[in-house]
This record gives structure tokens, C-alpha cells and sequence, in this order.
């Protein structure tokens, strides 16, 4: 088993507006499920039913109020996919911040580099500050960073919403070979055509609770 | 256990990590090199010319001894002023992706070590072309006992204020205050042990931890001015400030992101 994820609560503090009271929010309640190697699994859910809250935990960003995280190999974020970005950087320089941010070795990375800055076809750019990158442009250098890593566990937080359909389309083939290599993945998605496509299991959060699992 | 395994498998990340702060900083490394090396000596300058005449007349050597309260105060206060918010400051990254959060406020420490090894040659050059008589060894000795208590203040310090920072965004103001108080408080400009006459106020001024620093290093210079076993106190001294800032950021780290 990969990744288990066993009774998970996470509360905060909210103050009620009517008694004036903190009260505790529970953003997760109890939530267990285990993933094996090869697995994709999509997390859906309304907003605020806890799905990203569910991924910094599991990335360990956030400490749970209760319950454990066990995992087994390594584990890839693509949650806010600029995060750790900075616009004074160059492509170049960013890549390499972002890789020692992920885990990667220089040396891997520059092994790499090529393949992945072809990959999010940015090759021309790759010198030039950041801060003349577009949106997209961004998002496919961190996407492609990552998923060149190869990774046991993939974390992917709606990032498919990103990125022109081309690019959406390449992302799709990319997550379908590394699933095919051995790399589980969660990701949070809305389109039913596309879990059908690529996801095995789904998960549905509701209030922060794990409802029927199976239930598709 | 778990911190030292932390720390070799994210080590390219510090270095990494220390690069971009001085990269972001200055834009171009040389430049943050030579700017780090020069302010302590143009500093020392100003205050030399400042207060030779007066604070200086009972100081032998008054450049040195300024010059060498300035280069651990550059090191000390340049890595702690960038550190304290740095949590603030990558909010973005911190809430996204997983890392030892206790290593970024320490980068910015290693960022300033080049300077502080460069600041040393230079004034021990001064050393020599001032015909200051020093012992070697001792000089050494001394030397890297003081740096290893400003590693440990320094560590304990980043740690604690990047904390607190998060925790009290208040803290903010504070800050330049705090900076200006620890300076004149601490034995950079004028000798505390000697100046300070009230007997409850001048064990505060020699616990000022840059004070207690710099009685280590300057001992290396002249060596008639103290004693070997307040080296002891002030070692043991900079461990438990470097071990209070570990174990209250560790306190603080578990919602650190629920703060942010």
C-alpha cells in the first residue's frame, strides 16, 4: 500500500456570530482511504468540502488536528502550480528553485532540462525573467517540471482548469503515462468525462466527510 | 532525528535556497558580496570619526574594536531583518508545497557567512598594518568560538522571530525598534562592562547576546580584557538561545499555515 490515510479530522476556530463563541469548524471529519500503487483516484466535492485541505495534508502542509498520514515512496504537490515561483528569476533559475523545492537533485534536473522546458515549449524563454512569462506559460513549466520527476504519489489540485485545451490535452497524456508507469494519482476534477477517461475511483467529500466511496 | 534527516536530504534546497536570497536581493551576487563587505567598514568609519575623541579615549585600538563589533552585527542583524518575515513574505510557496519549513529562516544566515569570512581577512589586515601585538592561536581559538555562538544566536534568533511574526503581525513595527535597541545595548560602540555604572542595568547590557559575542572574539585581540570562564557562560549562553528558538518555532510550526 502506497499512501493511508486514517481518520483525518481537521478543525478550525470559528467565532459565532450569534453567541459570539469560538466554535469548532470541522473542515474534515474521519476521513480514511487507502490508495495502491497505479491508482487514480479523483476528489470531488462542492467548494469548501475539504478537497484542498485534504491535499495539504497529505503533502504534510497542514498538521491534522486528528489521525495519521502513512506514506510509502515519494510524493509530488501540483497544488498552486506557481507557487515558489518569483517574477526576478529567470526560467532557468526558477526551475532549479522549484526542483530543490520538490526534491529533485540538480543533477537530475539538468539531465532534464531539455526535455522538460521542450516539453512546456517554453525553449525560447528559458533566460528571460519571469515576469514577461504569461499565466500559461508558468503553469506549464511547473506541470512539466513535476512530471518529469516521476513520482509514486501524484497531488494534482484542478490544475487541469489551467492552460489552453492543447495543453490540457498534453497534460492528460502525460498523467496517463505516468499512470501507466506506476504513479498513483489524486486529483481534484469536475469534468465526468474526464474522470471516466483516466480516474479508476472517486472519492466524494460532503462537509468534510468522506460520503458512499463506491458510489459510481 | 527527524530534523538531522531533514537536513541532508533537503541540503540542496538550503544552498539553493541561500542563492535566491542573495540573488533577489541584489539582483547580482558580486554586488551583494562587495555591498556586505563594505558597509561594516563604512559604518566603523562614520562611527570612528564620530567618536574617536570621546567613547574612543579609553579604548585602545577604537577602529578595530569598532570594526570588529560591526562585522558580527552585519552578519547578526542582515540575516535577522530578512528572516523574521520571511514566512510573510512566501506565503504562497509555504501553503503549497511541502519543505522543513525551520530551514528558510536559516538560509538567509548562510547568505551573509561570505561576507563575515571576507570581513575577517580584512581586519586581520588591519591587525597587522595597526602592529596590534596578537597571539595566533589564541586569536583562532577565540575567532571560531565567537563564530559558533553567532551561528547559534543567530539560528535561535531567525527561528524565534519568524515565528512570532507570523503570530503577531504587530511585530513589524516593533522590529527596527527592537534592531536599534539591541544595537545600543550591546557592546558594538562602547564597552558595557565598563560604561554602565548601575549594578541591576549592566549584567543586561553584558547578556545582550551580540555583547556576549564579542567579549568571545575580542578576547582573541586583547587578551588582558576578560576571562576564559564567561567564555564558558556566554558559549553555553548562545546554545540555549539557539535551542529556545528550535523548540518554539517547533511549537509554533504545527499551524503555522492555519496562521498564514
Amino acid at each position: 500500500m502506497l499512501l493511508s490515510v486514517e481518520n483525518i479530522s481537521k478543525s478550525y476556530l470559528v467565532k459565532d456570530p450569534e453567541t459570539g463563541k469560538k466554535m469548532p469548524f470541522w473542515a474534515l471529519k474521519d476521513v480514511s482511504f487507502e490508495l495502491e500503487k497505479g491508482d487514480c483516484v479523483a476528489l470531488v466535492g462542492t467548494n469548501g468540502s475539504g478537497k484542498s485541505t485534504l491535499l495539504k495534508i497529505i503533502s504534510s502542509i497542514v498538521t491534522p488536528t486528528s489521525g495519521w498520514v502513512k506514506i510509502q515512496g515519494s510524493l509530488a504537490p501540483l497544488l498552486g502550480l506557481n507557487a515558489g515561483f518569483h517574477d526576478q528569476l529567470t526560467g532557468r533559475e526558477n526551475a532549479y528553485v522549484y526542483a530543490s523545492l520538490i526534491g529533485i537533485k540538480r543533477k537530475e534536473l539538468r539531465q532534464k532540462l531539455d526535455e522538460i522546458v521542450d516539453f512546456a515549449g517554453i525553449s525560447l524563454f528559458l533566460d528571460t525573467k519571469l515576469r514577461s512569462y504569461s499565466n500559461g506559460m508558468k503553469t506549464r513549466l511547473a506541470f512539466s517540471i513535476v512530471s518529469h520527476l516521476k513520482p509514486d504519489i501524484l497531488l494534482a489540485d484542478e490544475i487541469l482548469a489551467f492552460g489552453d485545451k492543447q495543453f490540457q490535452e498534453l497534460c492528460l497524456k502525460k498523467m496517463k503515462d505516468l499512470k501507466k508507469s506506476g504513479t498513483s494519482i489524486i486529483m481534484v476534477q469536475h469534468n465526468e468525462k474526464l474522470i471516466q477517461s483516466i480516474c479508476n475511483r472517486t472519492l466524494l467529500l460532503k462537509n468534510g466527510r468522506l460520503s458512499d466511496p463506491d458510489f459510481n | 532525528m527527524e530534523t538531522l534527516r531533514s537536513i541532508r536530504k533537503y541540503s540542496e534546497f538550503f544552498w539553493t535556497f541561500t542563492w535566491r536570497n542573495i540573488r533577489l536581493q541584489y539582483n547580482n551576487f558580486w554586488f551583494g558580496l562587495f555591498w556586505g563587505v563594505m558597509q561594516p567598514l563604512l559604518m566603523s568609519a562614520i562611527f570612528y570619526i564620530a567618536l574617536n575623541n570621546s567613547v574612543g579615549v579609553n579604548i585602545p585600538q577604537y577602529f578595530i574594536y569598532i570594526y570588529s563589533g560591526f562585522i558580527f552585527w552585519s552578519v547578526f542583524s542582515g540575516s535577522l531583518s530578512q528572516a523574521y518575515v520571511c514566512f510573510l513574505q512566501n506565503d504562497d510557496m509555504i501553503k503549497q508545497i511541502y519543505f522543513p519549513r525551520f530551514l528558510l529562516p536559516i538560509t538567509f544566515l548562510a547568505g551573509k557567512l561570505p561576507d563575515l569570512l571576507i570581513a575577517l581577512v580584512i581586519l586581520m589586515v588591519t591587525l597587522v598594518i595597526s602592529g596590534v601585538d596578537i597571539q595566533v592561536g589564541w586569536f583562532l581559538i577565540y575567532s571560531f568560538l565567537s563564530l559558533i555562538q553567532l551561528l547559534l544566536v543567530s539560528i535561535g534568533s531567525n527561528l524565534l522571530f519568524s515565528v512570532i511574526c507570523v503570530r503577531y503581525r504587530g511585530f513589524q513595527v516593533v522590529y527596527p525598534f527592537m534592531s536599534q535597541a539591541i544595537f545600543f545595548t550591546s557592546s558594538i560602540l562602547y564597552n558595557v562592562s565598563l560604561s554602565i555604572e548601575n549594578e541591576w542595568i549592566r549584567p543586561i547590557f553584558e547578556f545582550n547576546p551580540i555583547s556576549t559575542i564579542l567579549y568571545t572574539f575580542r578576547l582573541g585581540i586583547f587578551p588582558e580584557d576578560g576571562q576564559l570562564v564567561k567564555v564558558v557562560l556566554f558559549t553555553l549562553y548562545a546554545m540555549v538561545i539557539c535551542a529556545l528558538g528550535y523548540i518554539w518555532f517547533k511549537s509554533e510550526d504545527k499551524n503555522l499555515i492555519d496562521r498564514l
